[in-house]
């Protein structure tokens, strides 16, 4: 066999690995958006029982939950897979209403202690537990594809084939700050 | 050494409780002791000096003649005797050790680790082989054994202690599996599927590929990286289960065991701990040394020490 055969056999078989490793990559950042997905669905089911028992307690409350019901409105017309960025602009900004609303609960003790509110609480804790997972699962992803789009020789075939960068999945903006102490003591 | 606020309180405190509680029972059993010890050189002198001097007194020109003159398979068979006559003499000989073994454990070990929780001993008692297999941390085993087993709850968590031996018998004799300190206790969050967090094995990492139909999930810490390999059959779960806290606490506890093999399972809303130890742990005492001999004792009182550090460093206490 001439070795311009053998040589031309190694181009294509590396093509075809790097190919196939992109798209399952690729495939990997579907994945894990359409676990965010799953994971914001249960988040937008909660949110009206949540607001419905706080609503009989909260009503100095009204603004901060109608801000809650807006933001989860335009988070359900929208999709993350499709427009990642805008998604995550909305869903950040739905989780800081859902952390004032948590401190404000704080304010109203029988609202504390109705059974209904704790069990919703809980419900709510556990899904942004989950929705911080699938945000570890999703960035992990974005990270590997970035990577293989950026890097030499995969990023060629990656311009071939048009498959460009992911966007991350940001944490939100008070998710990310420091604690700092002195704050709590002044 | 286990060191925080917490334990060296455990340890300070520990004195009072050693002289209210166990010192009473282990003083009563150093008389125990005495006649187990006698037991023990008589039978050492009968069956490890006087039976093998008759043995030989009686058959010795026989074994010399088949060993200078017989063929291969006639000394073969005549070691293979010679070795099960040894093993059975060495158990005869170990019985009373082993008896006493028991008794004191039977006598102590449970009011001694009530000092920590509570807790119920129950020597016979192993960890079911479903719940070992189900875990996917030991496959390859068909030898099971359990040597000490205790079932209760450590600050509200319900949870079972136990020290386990596992091994693989095939034709040449057998390999060690695991051998070591299985804790299994309900997890405090729910969950529906498997994730499996084995030590990092180097460049054998892809011997745990091989061995588990599950997906390698990669964590963004690369010190967690280093030091684990972790499987699950759902990568969102394992991130759930597995949150940056969760798993500094873990390096922590990897930590605190130095080079010991630390393992977890997470399975049926349970998670299982497996910490390989060479050693016979929850050993209270010795026959060849007094009943109320400290040193064994503080050594149990560690190895209980680190047992719980385990739950307290993963803050497994805290719903």
């Amino acid at each position: 066999m001439p070795i311009s055969l053998i040589f031309l056999l190694i181009v294509l078989a590396v093509f075809y690995f790097l190919y196939i490793s992109l798209i399952k990559k690729k495939n990997k950042v579907k994945e894990a958006s359409s676990g965010i997905e799953v994971q914001l669905k249960k988040r937008y089911d909660l949110i009206p029982n949540l607001l419905q028992t706080a609503s009989k307690f909260m009503e100095h409350e009204k603004f901060l939950m109608e801000e809650i019901t807006k933001l989860r409105t335009e988070a359900m017309n929208g999709s993350f897979s499709n427009n990642p960025e805008q998604a995550a602009k909305i869903e950040n900004a739905l989780s800081n209403k859902l952390k004032e609303f948590n401190i404000s609960v704080e304010n109203y003790p029988d609202l504390k202690s109705n059974q209904t509110m704790v069990q919703a609480m809980d419900s709510m804790k556990d899904v942004e537990e989950h929705i911080a997972a699938a945000r570890r699962f999703y960035n992990a992803a974005v990270n590997d594809l970035n990577n293989a789009v950026e890097i030499f020789p995969s990023s060629i075939i990656a311009g071939l084939l048009g498959i460009k960068q992911a966007v991350f999945f940001d944490a939100p903006e008070n998710e990310k700050q420091s604690i700092n102490a002195g704050d709590f003591f002044k | 050494m286990v060191s925080s606020d917490y334990f060296a309180k455990l340890r300070s405190d520990f004195e009072e409780f050693y002289y209210q509680k166990l010192w009473l029972k282990l003083t009563t059993m150093e008389q125990d002791r005495l006649k187990y010890l006698h037991r023990f050189w008589i039978l050492f002198f009968l069956m490890g000096v006087l039976l093998p001097a008759l043995i030989i007194f009686i058959f010795g020109e026989w074994f010399y003649l088949i060993l200078t003159q017989g063929s291969p398979k006639e000394i073969e068979s005549l070691v293979k005797l010679c070795l099960l006559g040894a093993t059975m003499i060495i158990a005869v000989i170990g019985s009373p050790i082993v008896t006493y073994k028991l008794k004191i454990k039977d006598s102590i070990i449970e009011d001694f680790i009530n000092y920590f929780g509570s807790f119920r001993y129950s020597p016979l008692s192993c960890i079911h082989d479903d719940i070992i297999r189900n875990s996917l941390l030991f496959n390859s085993y068909n030898r099971h054994s359990s040597d000490d087993h205790f079932y209760g709850t450590y600050k509200n968590v319900t949870m079972t202690i136990s020290e386990e031996n596992l091994r693989y018998k095939h034709n040449k004799g057998e390999s060690k599996i695991f051998k070591g300190i299985i804790i299994l206790l309900d997890f405090p969050k729910s969950f529906q599927g498997q994730t499996v967090v084995f030590s990092d094995w180097g460049i054998f990492n892809f011997l745990h590929k091989i061995a588990i139909k599950l997906q390698h999930i990669s964590f963004e810490d690369p010190v967690f990286e280093k030091k684990f390999e972790v499987f699950s059959n759902d990568q969102i779960e394992a991130r759930f289960l597995l949150t940056t806290a969760f798993m500094e606490r873990m390096l922590k506890v990897k930590k605190v065991f130095g080079g010991k093999k630390i393992q977890f399972s997470f399975f049926d809303n349970k998670l299982l701990i497996a910490v390989s130890s060479a050693k016979d742990m929850f050993e209270p005492s010795s026959l060849f040394k007094s009943s109320t001999d400290r040193r064994p004792i503080n050594e149990v009182l560690e190895q209980f020490i680190s047992v719980f550090a385990v739950i307290e460093f993963l803050k497994l206490t805290q719903q």
